[in-house]
């Protein structure tokens, strides 16, 4: 579902993130990958989503070489995709309903099934008491918790979350890594960053370390 | 409804939305766009009510020569014969004194006051159809004519009317020229609050290509707003452009009375349709160029 293949990412400032990862995600894996800061897991994660490219190597999602994928095939593979992001990414102009209907939106749903998808969507991360509130009076949780109620209202096959745990409390934490084990036992493939590799091996994922920019054996 | 249609009907409402979101900031840039469109609207009219104008006066290149009080009628003769002959006219009709009286009284406000003169002061006369209307051949006629013994005056009086048709032809011409140049100022217009769009919505075009939106996706909303922009400006244009001609045309009618009426032309509702499509088209080109070369920049 997902391989990399010797990818190599050099940054515009010279830095190295990554030396030559190789890693195989199959459908329906559970993967975590951990590392300190700096190790090139959020690197890893965005060469996944296309939002950059490999400076050597191959990246493929679904068969697709990523690297090789224009602005509408990119665009297609991220529809394709549930991304979580480190720092949210949520539109603070729309309501919590509105921004996590926007990927039904860019797919052209009609209105009438976004509205219930959107609710059920909310219901499984909790927060489908707030859907006409303001993201701004979320919590940091519930803000997380609305990112990955975006992240799956699609269904898409493969979710793709940097840091979903990032800043949070323990007892949130184990409440959103519960959220991907539960996507994950319906057949969704996720790849999650993380710090935290015990409360993951702990779920059940397969944990891969990077270190400096290669996988730990 | 399909996926494309409904694709276009979210970016529309969408559209909407930030208009409306931002009131005060449409109707000024909605009124500066229709103050371009309104200028060389209202030229067009103005020119084309002269043009039509122009139209109706005489410019038949015909040349009336009066002959002096005490030439008699065989000088008269004598002149047309000559001039039948002469380069640059076509013919030659003599129009003697008693003849030009008669007619004159047929002009039904002179015919009492005629009545009341003992004599008839009217000269022999001779009326000249010309071949063309090059200012240096007329002027050279002109002066060949009053050099002749028994001429007294020569009128050329279609050339007024001749240079007031020009005048009308070179004023359309300017005003087509105002219009494209405002025309391409209304596309840097709307270009430039796309360009703002663009600018103030970067954090949601981000997040939206990140999940999977198209360029298509994010230009569509833009496009629209420009169109609408340039749809409402080419209204009020029309509005202020009607307004205005209905305004002057009294006046106008009033001032050129004795000289026949002149009627000002005032777009009608297909053209003032038509003004708002094209200003509309024009909004949706100035934004299309626009994202073409900011929403690069947001990548």
């Amino acid at each position: 579902m997902i391989e990399l293949r010797a990818v190599h990412k050099r940054h515009a400032n010279g830095f190295e993130a990554l030396r030559g990862v190789s890693l195989k995600v199959a459908k329906g894996d559970l993967v975590a990958v951990t590392g300190r800061s700096g190790a090139g897991k959020s690197t890893l994660l965005r060469l996944m989503a296309g939002i950059e490219r490999a400076t050597q190597g191959d990246v493929l999602v679904n068969g697709q070489n990523v690297g090789r994928l224009r602005e509408a095939g990119l665009a297609a593979l991220r529809r394709n995709l549930g991304l979580v992001f480190q720092d949210h990414k949520i539109l603070f102009s729309r309501s919590v309903g509105e921004n996590v209907a926007l990927p039904l939106e860019i797919a052209g749903v009609p209105r009438s099934e976004t509205a219930s998808r959107v609710r059920a969507a909310l219901d499984k991360v909790g927060l489908l008491d707030r859907e006409r509130a303001a993201p701004v009076t979320l919590s940091g949780g519930e803000q997380q918790r609305l990112c990955i109620a975006r992240a799956i209202v699609h269904r898409p096959a493969i979710v793709i979350a940097d840091e979903p745990t990032g800043g949070l409390d323990a007892e949130y934490a184990a409440a959103i890594g519960g959220l991907f084990r539960s996507f994950n036992q319906v057949g969704v493939t996720i790849v999650v960053s993380t710090h935290n590799a015990q409360e993951m091996a702990a779920l059940g994922c397969r944990v891969v370390t990077l270190d400096q920019g290669r996988l730990c054996p | 409804m399909n996926r494309w249609l409904r694709a276009h009907v979210v970016a529309a409402r969408r559209a909407l939305q930030r208009l409306r979101d931002d009131a005060w900031g449409t109707c000024l840039s909605v009124v500066v766009i229709a103050g371009a469109i309104t200028l060389p609207l209202l030229l067009v009219s103005l020119v084309e009510s002269a043009r039509q104008a122009a139209s109706r006066l005489a410019t038949d290149p015909v040349a009336n020569v009066y002959l002096k009080a005490g030439a008699d009628e065989a000088a008269g003769r004598a002149l047309e014969k000559l001039l039948r002959g002469q380069p640059g006219v076509a013919t030659v009709r003599f129009v003697s004194r008693e003849q030009a009286l008669l007619d004159l009284r047929k002009v039904g406000h002179l015919s009492e006051l005629l009545a009341a003169l003992d004599t008839n002061p009217l000269p022999h006369a001779l009326v000249l159809r010309l071949e063309n209307r090059e200012p240096s051949e007329l002027a050279a006629l002109k002066g060949f004519l009053a050099s002749q013994p028994a001429v007294e005056d020569v009128s050329m009086d279609f050339e007024w009317a001749e240079r007031i048709r020009r005048a009308s032809v070179l004023l359309q011409s300017l005003a087509w020229a105002v219009s494209a140049a405002l025309g391409v100022a209304v596309l840097f217009v709307i270009g430039n609050t796309t360009r703002l769009q663009i600018l103030s919505q970067r954090d949601e075009i981000q997040v939206c290509r990140l999940i999977g939106a198209s360029q298509a996706y994010v230009r569509r909303p833009l496009l629209y707003h420009g169109a609408i922009q340039g749809t409402l400006a080419g209204l009020l244009a029309g509005g202020i452009t009607l307004a205005v001609m209905r305004s002057i045309a009294a006046e106008v009618r009033q001032l050129t009375a004795s000289y026949g009426g002149f009627e000002m032309i005032q777009p009608d509702l297909p053209a003032l349709i038509a003004v708002s499509a094209l200003a509309g088209i024009m909004g949706w080109l100035g934004a299309w160029v626009s994202a073409a070369r900011h929403l690069r920049a947001t990548d």
